[in-house]
């Protein structure tokens, strides 16, 4: 008995942190899995992005709301023609004590742009001038539209007005670096020895598939309003582990839950449970080979009507989706999504079976006569939604094949352009506008799985990228959208919820559209 | 005893035979060999004649419990139909269920449309409907039957049969275990009986390929596989096969080193007998003891190794299944839905008991000592 | 038998070379880079990237480049864990791996024989039967259901293990992993020591031994367990290398920081440089075990030489 209440003792004081006399507040954070890098000019994933807002304060943060909030920036100012920012910075320090200067921001930026690193999010600030000519390496860095005034001062050029360039800093991509150390250090600045970091938090160690650990920053602007001492994040890979040890009170925090477990869940779990709208769209990209009768908007609609939205929101993904018809999800800002209208959206299923196979008919189209090849990756519930999909489409005589590829060779074959019938995609917003979701579909982009080009949609969107009132911008984008939507280019069928596990004595987890929810809100009882 | 002058005096009944005599008096094995070949008749034909096609989806039954029961359950029957009426924006006025057959009363401000039954024709839940409609076309009576659907073993996350969907793995996931074994069993035998048989430089340059093989990762082998050739089952046969061979052959040249130099060879090469004379009458039978041990242990391998695939997502492709992919979803959410793991688990474990026993049956009755 | 233990090693260099090669033009050859995520790079970006990791020179040139840093022990830098050089992931992920293999090895190694020898001297008893049926449960429940029962069990429900994760200095983080290791190995281990031992006892060497009124005790330790590990012997050699370079399922399920996911993370991901490094590592534990397994063939059964 003894030996084990011991073993059991010394487990849980390494849960809570070796020193457990010191008071330290340490929380644990699940997180989906490791970040590739903590450069911030090289990562490009959600479970980066938690890791490094915690680790840097950008000109603008993102409050506990999710909201961009003045960062480093104290305030801003905005030109007339909308295309110039000043930025006024307030008095920051790094980890080391070195101040956080308008120089810094400015280095980061010409850093993030410059061929030479490589930066796979460098399209994230394409919006600032010259950034995409610099990126393709047709002009000097030093000719980027970013400037540092004086240590306090930065003034940022655009290329033409950008309504969301402010949330659009909230990304980790527009987070700063420490010069000096970068300089020093070159690849190795990311070493918990090296790495210099200007946000609540100061990296303490990584051990890969394990845990990262990071301490409070004494440096820091705010830090006296810090309430957790040590944070550390937990990759999951497996996400009913970190259930398990939720449940066994090790880690407080999990981004993700299990939607198989979903019933276990909310009849165990019901109190911890986080489900809410999420800046995320889950759609079916259509292709089909040259002569197909997948070419035909009246083919891609009919099989649109006769996906039971609701069937795969509730049941396969257990409540964890919203059944969707659009590519911009609800809740967004800059935006009037009621504006877009599908007007099968509304109708009953049996309903719509009746109206797609009117329309297969007026396609020519038998029943029977079209076989689909269904492609998804290997993951979470792909394989469930694409198999119910399958179902479905056998209800107006379309044979539907399934075919599961791995994560790497399917999002390769997808960019590579090879050929497909349908296939799946999901799409995280990195900031909260919706031409982060309608770019996704302009001639010529590689997220355009479909290749699908149409001139009306293209030019729509190259007019709202220089009109600056919202309302009007609002109203071309949503033109644009409706255009996607009337061609079927794209299935929409689903809008993601986040999901997460927080424990009661977590204080200041507050649900939002964006899934921020950085540690330095957050609080332990 | 009895047996040996009659062995002796019948040089013509072969090894096989006299182990075949010998397995019949093994009772666990010949058990085991009936309810291997039972569940072998249940795979391949089961989901033929099985109610649920494997792949079919019933909507109204995502993940219900095993049951004796039929579904729909009767307090279920008329909330059913109310939303099915609901949906075709008609009134109930009054639901009588008795025994398979519903009768209902509907009504609508408007003439109520023929078309309310296909309703009733799509679902799952109700069949055979029939409307009979007063002259004003704004009440009528609708009469129903039930469909009584039986789930023993319930329903997956898509409400398909488990017990449609466990047949089906059985069938998949046996042929999986036996052409893999099967494969490695020819291959490694003959491998490892004539590396070590034939000894020194030709023994070292097999060995040292077998390493090559063996040092290159099983998962990346079939992830490359996979890549090249596409997800079927045949890449997934040949690489498990392609893989577990490599075992065989070193046990089986293990055995070989140390039967060479026994006496009886010994006698066999200076009577003049011929290389490959010796290595099927003498080594391999003589080896076969631990073989077949070890293909009892191989069988159950290979069908684990398929379900490890399903677990990294590398399984066959749905709406196919196996055991091991059965398992590992059922694994997922052991403790919402217990009997989606429940189920193909305890068929597995009988599969690789039974298995087990028929190994330990076939070892005793192969062992040449024992003639 | 140095010289024979330094020709082996000599004969391994080539068998090392071979792999490598192998491995290198094999995983250039699948589709998908190490770029390919779910978000598709910009076709700029992604000539910019390829250009810093070398990916744009001519295959040729990058294998003989590869082969040149790993004469000098350099694996490269890591492509999916970019702030690792393969090196340094696996001298943190080695440790972990080699600690719980070695425990599950020698756990299972002990329990497998002697439950092995009982089974085999008590034949057909209950006992026997007993541990035969448990062994064959051990082999049939797959890791990825015991791992997670185990860690629900001692983590969740009775709150006296941890659920998962680790640590280097508490040993209470050791014991599940070290189970749901060592339990498929015990099975297989007991089963193969039980049968070798029926045999054995019916060998004539031991029926002679026996009949010459050698105590049974000695007559099983000395005779049919020597014969009988034989086959267990064959068995561990691959079994050890395997074991002590990680699992991938155990090292999911409990969170642990080896190297046994690095294989299925590095092919999924593309990693060209942590697959390869992880080629390397099992080759050469593969080689290593394969001579210990022959030195110990030699050692059980003198009847085998060294040829």
């Amino acid at each position: 008995m003894a030996a084990r209440d011991l073993l059991a003792a010394s487990a849980l004081a390494l849960v809570l942190g070796a020193g457990a006399a010191s008071a330290e507040v340490v929380i644990n954070r699940g997180n989906d899995t490791d970040p590739a890098t903590l450069d911030p000019h090289h990562t490009q994933t959600v479970s980066e992005g938690r890791i490094l807002k915690d680790l840097f304060d950008g000109l603008v943060i993102q409050s506990a709301e999710g909201e961009a909030v003045p960062g480093v920036a104290e305030s801003w100012d905005l030109s007339e023609d909308g295309t110039v920012y000043t930025f006024h910075l307030r008095d920051a320090k790094w980890s080391n004590g070195d101040p956080v200067t308008a120089h810094d921001f400015s280095f980061a930026y010409h850093r993030i742009v410059d061929p030479m690193t490589a930066a796979g999010y460098a399209s994230n600030l394409f919006a600032i001038k010259n950034a995409e000519a610099i990126a393709g390496g047709e002009m000097p860095v030093d000719q980027l539209g970013v400037r540092a005034i004086d240590d306090k001062t930065l003034e940022i050029t655009l290329k033409a007005p950008t309504p969301y360039f402010i949330e659009l800093l909230t990304h980790q991509a527009a987070l700063p670096v420490h010069q000096k150390s970068v300089e020093e250090f070159g690849d190795q600045f990311t070493r918990p020895e090296n790495f210099v970091t200007n946000g609540a938090y100061k990296l303490e160690s990584f051990t890969p598939n394990s845990q990262l650990v990071m301490v409070k920053n004494p440096h820091y602007y705010n830090a006296d309003e810090v309430a957790i001492d040590r944070v550390n994040w937990i990759p999951f890979e497996d996400r009913s582990a970190c259930m398990r040890r939720f449940e066994a009170g090790e880690v407080q925090i999990c981004s993700d839950v299990p939607a198989e477990q979903m019933d276990y869940v909310q009849q165990n779990l019901a109190d911890e449970l986080r489900i809410a709208p999420y800046l995320g769209t889950y759609y079916l990209p259509v292709k089909g080979a040259e002569g197909s009768p997948l070419k035909d908007a009246r083919v891609r609609r009919a099989i649109s009507m006769v996906i039971d939205r609701d069937f795969i929101a509730e049941s396969v993904w257990a409540g964890t989706m919203l059944p969707s018809f659009k590519l911009v999800p609800p809740g967004i800002a800059n935006y009037d999504g009621d504006a877009v209208t599908v007007d099968y959206a509304d109708k009953d299923l049996f309903d719509r079976e009746d109206d797609a196979l009117a329309l297969l008919e007026e396609a020519g189209v038998e029943p029977g006569s079209l076989t689909v090849e269904l492609r998804y990756n290997t993951g979470e519930n792909h394989k469930n939604t694409m198999a119910a999909i399958a179902d479905m489409l056998s209800n107006i005589g379309i044979n539907a094949r399934l075919n599961e590829v791995e994560g790497t060779t399917y999002f390769n074959y997808l960019r590579e352009g090879g050929p497909f019938d349908m296939a799946r995609a999901g799409w995280i917003g990195d900031y909260n506008d919706p031409q982060n979701f309608l770019m996704l579909y302009e001639s010529g982009v590689p997220f355009n799985y479909s290749r699908w080009s149409n001139e009306q949609y293209d030019a729509d969107l190259d007019k709202a990228a220089i009109t600056q009132d919202l309302q009007e911008r609002a109203k071309i984008l949503a033109d644009a959208e409706q255009t996607l939507l009337d061609e079927q280019a794209i299935i929409p069928i689903l809008a993601y919820s986040s999901r997460a596990l927080v424990s009661a004595d977590v204080q200041g987890y507050e649900d939002n559209l964006m899934d921020a929810h950085a540690t330095r809100w957050l609080s332990l009882n | 005893m009895t047996d040996i002058p009659m062995t002796a005096a019948m040089p013509s009944r072969s090894l096989w035979q006299d182990a075949w005599i010998r397995l019949k008096k093994n009772r666990a094995a010949l058990a085991s060999l009936v309810i291997l070949v039972v569940l072998g008749l249940a795979g391949a034909f089961g989901p033929m004649i099985s109610p649920h096609p494997y792949g079919a989806i019933y909507q109204q039954y995502v993940r219900v419990p095993p049951s004796l029961e039929a579904y729909p359950r009767a307090e279920e029957i008329e909330p059913a139909v109310e939303s099915l009426i609901r949906r075709a924006r008609v009134e109930t006025t009054q639901t009588d269920v008795s025994g398979d057959t519903v009768t209902v009363s509907v009504a609508s401000d408007q003439p109520i449309d023929e078309r309310l039954v296909r309703y009733f024709q799509r679902s799952d839940q109700f069949f055979n409907p029939e409307l009979v409609l007063a002259d004003n076309g704004l009440t009528g009576t609708l009469t129903l039957e039930v469909e009584r659907n039986y789930f023993f073993l319930g329903t997956d996350n898509l409400g398909r049969d488990m017990l449609s969907r466990i047949l089906i793995g059985v069938r998949i996931s046996l042929a999986i275990g036996i052409l893999a074994s099967t494969m490695a069993l020819v291959l490694g035998v003959a491998y490892g009986a004539i590396s070590g048989y034939l000894g020194g430089r030709i023994d070292n340059v097999m060995m040292r390929i077998v390493d090559i093989l063996y040092s290159l990762p099983f998962i990346f082998f079939v992830i490359l596989l996979l890549v090249f050739f596409g997800r079927s089952l045949l890449i997934i046969f040949i690489a498990i096969g392609a893989t577990e061979w490599l075992d065989m052959a070193r046990i089986v040249r293990g055995q070989t080193l140390s039967l060479k130099r026994r006496e009886f060879v010994q006698a066999a090469e200076a009577l003049g007998a011929t290389r490959s004379g010796i290595l099927r009458r003498h080594i391999i039978p003589n080896a076969l003891g631990p073989v077949i041990v070890f293909v009892t242990l191989l069988v159950p391998k290979a069908i684990l190794a398929e379900s490890l695939l399903s677990f990294l997502g590398l399984g066959v492709q749905d709406p196919m299944t196996s055991l091991g992919l059965l398992i590992s979803e059922g694994a997922q959410n052991m403790r919402g839905a217990s009997w989606q793991l429940i189920g193909p688990a305890a068929v597995l474990t009988v599969i690789l008991f039974a298995l087990n026993f028929l190994g330990d049956g076939l070892r005793d009755s192969l062992d040449p000592k024992e003639r | 038998m140095l010289g024979y233990t330094l020709r082996r090693m000599a004969s391994a260099v080539p068998t090392i070379f071979i792999i490598v090669t192998l491995t290198f033009f094999a995983i250039r050859i699948a589709p998908g880079g190490p770029f390919d995520l779910e978000r598709p790079l910009d076709p700029l970006i992604l000539a910019n990237l390829q250009k810093a990791y070398n990916l744009d020179a001519p295959l040729w040139q990058q294998y003989l480049m590869y082969l040149g840093n790993l004469l000098q022990g350099d694996l490269g830098p890591s492509f999916t864990r970019r702030d690792f050089s393969v090196n340094e992931l696996f001298a943190q992920g080695l440790p972990v791996s080699i600690l719980l293999g070695g425990l599950a090895l020698s756990a299972a190694t002990v329990l497998g024989i002697i439950l092995g020898a009982i089974a085999a001297l008590r034949q057909n008893s209950w006992l026997d039967n007993l541990i035969v049926a448990i062994a064959t449960l051990g082999i049939t429940t797959p890791n990825f259901v015991i791992a997670p029962l185990l860690s629900l069990f001692f983590g969740v429900i009775l709150g006296v293990l941890p659920a998962g994760g680790w640590s280097n200095a508490n040993p209470a983080y050791w014991v599940l992993p070290v189970i749901t290791l060592a339990l498929p190995q015990v099975a297989v281990i007991a089963r193969l020591v039980r049968g070798a031992t029926v045999e054995a006892l019916r060998a004539n060497h031991v029926r002679t031994a026996r009949a010459y009124g050698l105590p049974s005790r000695v007559v099983v330790g000395v005779h049919a367990l020597r014969a009988a590990m034989l086959p267990t012997v064959s068995y561990l050699g691959p079994t050890a290398a395997a074991l002590l370079t990680g699992s991938v399922v155990v090292e999911t399920v409990f969170g642990l920081p080896g190297v046994g996911r690095y294989f299925v993370q590095g092919a999924l991901g593309r990693d060209y440089t942590l697959v390869m490094g992880t080629v390397v590592v099992i080759a050469v534990f593969v080689v290593i075990f394969n001579l210990l397994v022959d030195l110990a063939y030699a050692w059980l059964d003198p009847r085998v030489r060294y040829d």
